[in-house]
């Protein structure tokens, strides 16, 4: 090793990268030329001072962690903040259009108030299953429901009877109660049509609503993706707490 | 949120801890307290703010270091401000210095001699010298080959050897400032 490579490897040499091999040619170099040892003993020193000199000036961190750890901890602040104001807003876009997209057509209550008209007023058509004719099975497989046929009873009504029918195109099962003066009808959708968006909006924001059809009153129960359909002469207070007392059985 | 406050008391044991030490190279990269407070600090966000991509068990001094030195580049290339002479600028002739004792002294014809050092220079000799930076890291820092390290590294202690060598012969003797 000559004097220009043993001062470029120097480098190398201090900060522990250097090869075994290059290090003991160096180490042989030194140990022959005075120049150099005196180079590397002198860099060596230097290292070394600049080191103490620096690391004993007093370095004070304390406002700059501060700053820091402030900006670090708003910023952690204001991205819960967002991801609870983005929820609250997902939520109500949610809720919006799923409940937009679930009334937008009202179809469904001119539907079951004539077909409460045709099939109990005037018994016009339909084959129904009785209490005799396995109405619990029906009842239990079409609506999914873990409540029995008792606790289903609306007070002061006995379930007579009950059948499958498509009200605006949706399969729903077509149940009647009746107290010996009046019969009223209960729509309960049939199974989970599938609308995984509209279990989500009607749990977080459980509705039911009322309206006048052609004489009777239809009031609609949505919660937790079940939505029932009450049709009767009822007052629309009255059917509104059955509707009610009847979705809370049915979850 | 959770995983957030995690990632800060990570964020806070992994590289908060540098602090001192980056803010040691930033005040003789910018002779300024003020000027090295400020790059620390948006050193450290710009690094919570990417913590996301800093692998686990890497050395994170060194990705803080490379942070900053990128920082300080481009402050260093930003247009400044034009610097206005005034007229009439009392000067104070045969002001010796006050030092309090050699060490203080010698101190300051360190950071002196440092800072007389061009930038290039100056950062190689601060990552190595002070903060043990290997050639290897200080080369994927500044983002030049290691040969180029090298050579900095040894020009850069040749000159402050200089520097400090010529301070001692023209200083007067500790007997003498007391």
């Amino acid at each position: 090793m000559i004097c220009s490579d043993a001062e470029f490897v120097m480098p190398l040499y201090l900060s522990g990268e250097l090869d075994a091999s290059t290090m003991a040619q160096l180490e042989r170099h030194t140990a022959e030329c005075a120049a150099c040892r005196r180079l590397l003993e002198e860099q060596q020193a230097l290292d070394a001072g600049v080191r103490t000199a620096l690391l004993t000036e007093h370095v004070d961190d304390t406002g700059v962690r501060a700053h820091v750890l402030s900006e670090i901890h708003g910023d952690r602040r204001r991205i819960g903040l967002r991801i609870g104001m983005f929820s609250a807003i997902a939520a109500a876009l949610l809720v919006s259009i799923t409940l937009g997209f679930a009334y937008r057509d009202d179809a469904r209550y001119r539907q079951a108030s004539a077909d409460h008209v045709a099939e109990v007023v005037e018994q016009r058509r339909g084959v129904w299953r009785t209490q005799d004719g396995n109405l619990e099975q029906f009842v239990t497989q079409r609506v999914s429901t873990a409540a029995n046929l008792q606790q289903l009873e609306i007070p002061g009504y006995h379930l007579l009877r009950g059948k499958e029918c498509r009200i605006a195109k949706t399969p729903y099962v077509h149940l009647v109660y009746g107290n010996g003066k009046q019969q009223i009808s209960m729509y309960v959708l049939s199974g989970d049509q599938g609308m995984a968006l509209r279990r989500i909006a009607t749990s977080l924001l459980p509705l039911v609503r009322s309206r006048s059809e052609a004489g009777y009153n239809v009031t609609e129960g949505d919660a937790s993706g079940r939505r029932i359909m009450l049709v009767s002469t009822l007052p629309q207070t009255e059917e509104q707490v059955i509707v009610k007392n009847m979705l809370q059985t049915m979850s | 949120v959770k995983s957030q406050s995690n990632r800060s008391e990570e964020f806070e044991q992994v590289a908060m801890v540098h602090t001192e030490s980056l803010l040691r190279v930033a005040r003789r990269m910018t002779r300024s307290h003020h000027a090295a407070e400020d790059a620390v600090q948006e050193t450290l966000l710009n690094a919570w703010r990417s913590f996301h991509l800093f692998e686990k068990g890497t050395n994170c001094k060194a990705w803080l270091f490379k942070i900053l030195i990128n920082l300080l580049h481009k402050i260093n290339t930003r247009p400044s401000l034009v610097i206005v002479e005034l007229p009439e600028t009392a000067v104070l002739e045969n002001v010796v210095p006050i030092r309090s004792s050699f060490q203080d002294l010698e101190r300051s014809d360190v950071i002196a001699a440092i800072e007389a050092l061009g930038e290039d220079h100056r950062v190689v000799l601060l990552l190595a010298a002070l903060e043990g930076f290997t050639c290897k890291e200080i080369s994927v820092m500044l983002g030049v080959p290691i040969g180029t390290v090298m050579s900095r590294l040894s020009r850069g202690r040749a000159e402050v050897r200089t520097a400090l060598q010529r301070n001692s012969s023209t200083q007067p003797s500790k007997g003498a400032t007391a």
